[in-house]
């Protein structure tokens, strides 16, 4: 409604059908709405929003959403961090650089590769820390 | 000890750098954002909201921001022109109704459109009044009599649009397609016609 009311109806009728130019440009357009979402993170940590929140920019940029270095350096922001004042103020402050942080790693190669070698141990170090001290009732909260 | 001394440069360099592009994020922000929502407080971002039972109606919001006690809404587009299309009020309207059942607070007849240009990354901000729920209402009724083929359709007056349309082969008959029949008017459905109850009331507000 609006365009074409006749596109509207055939689409109904005949099924959608989506050029591969509509395509390109709703790539680019995801992208977009990504840095914006991201962007709004960035100056309002405690936005809400319907999206998974990529708490973890960097180590997902650099390990994936589901990386075992991602769920390590997670687990040590809710069950170390979160539990002190300094902590919790950390967090905001990364919440509000990280996203600027991990768009550049997405630009140099050779930066994300070193920051991956410098961060891998450090995950395994927390993991480490948190399956030897930090009792299961902590899970979670 | 030169090693360490290195590395720390090294980071703090990295620090700074973080730091600079953590600023320009900022400013980047402040710098497309209108006026009127200049203290105005983000609220929601990319977040789903359902409209009323009475209108089936699911939309996904880019920006809520909340400013005296009432709601804007901001959507954001890519394109290469700044210009806003019916399109844009109209999926800003719906997403109104939805906002306003969902939360129970106003939102504002008034919606800012940040069209981003695909290349230079450059935003323009546009403002739009927004339909009112009633239009939004009459509309939603004009396109489901448009489904069902009691009404018949209009054709956009937009030329560029026919011209990379995915369905110009069916609507124009071209390419030796048939011209795909638009209106299937059943018995009440034409009496409905005549008596004007689908055409006039949506018509007065929306053309």
């Amino acid at each position: 409604m609006g365009y074409c009311e006749k596109k509207m109806l055939l689409s109904q009728r005949l099924g959608k059908r989506v050029s591969s130019d509509r395509t390109e440009a709703r790539r680019e357009g995801v992208a977009i709405h990504r840095t914006f979402h991201r962007d709004a993170i960035a100056v309002a940590p405690n936005v809400r929003s319907s999206e998974v929140k990529p708490w973890c920019f960097i180590a997902s940029e650099l390990f994936g959403q589901t990386a075992w270095e991602t769920s390590a350096l997670r687990m040590w922001r809710d069950r170390v961090l979160r539990q002190h004042a300094i902590g919790r103020a950390f967090i905001g402050a990364y919440y509000r650089h990280s996203p600027g942080i991990a768009r550049w790693l997405r630009r140099h190669r050779r930066a994300r590769a070193l920051a991956r070698v410098l961060l891998r141990p450090l995950a395994a170090v927390l993991k480490w820390c948190l399956d030897r001290h930090v009792s299961p009732r902590g899970v979670g909260r | 000890m030169n090693a360490s001394l290195g590395l720390a440069i090294l980071a703090c360099l990295i620090f700074a750098g973080w730091v600079v592009r953590a600023y320009r994020a900022i400013v980047r922000e402040e710098k497309w954002l209108p006026k009127v929502l200049s203290g105005a407080k983000l609220v929601y971002s990319e977040q789903l909201f359902s409209g009323p039972a009475e209108m089936p109606i699911v939309a996904r919001v880019d920006r809520v921001y909340q400013r005296d006690g009432l709601l804007h809404l901001v959507e954001l587009k890519t394109r290469r022109s700044t210009t806003v299309y019916e399109t844009d009020v109209i999926e800003l309207s719906a997403q109104r109704v939805a906002v306003q059942a969902s939360t129970g607070i106003d939102v504002g007849l008034g919606a800012f459109v940040v069209i981003e240009h695909p290349v230079t990354g450059r935003r323009h901000v546009r403002a739009v009044a927004l339909l009112t729920e009633d239009q939004v209402a009459l509309l939603m009724e004009r396109r489901r009599a448009i489904i069902a083929g009691l009404l018949r359709p209009l054709e956009t007056d937009i030329p560029g649009r026919c011209a990379n349309c995915e369905y110009r082969s069916e609507c124009k008959g071209e390419f030796g397609a048939k011209v795909f029949p638009l209106v299937k008017i059943p018995a009440n459905g034409a009496a409905k016609l005549r008596s004007g109850t689908v055409r006039g009331r949506t018509d007065d507000h929306l053309h």
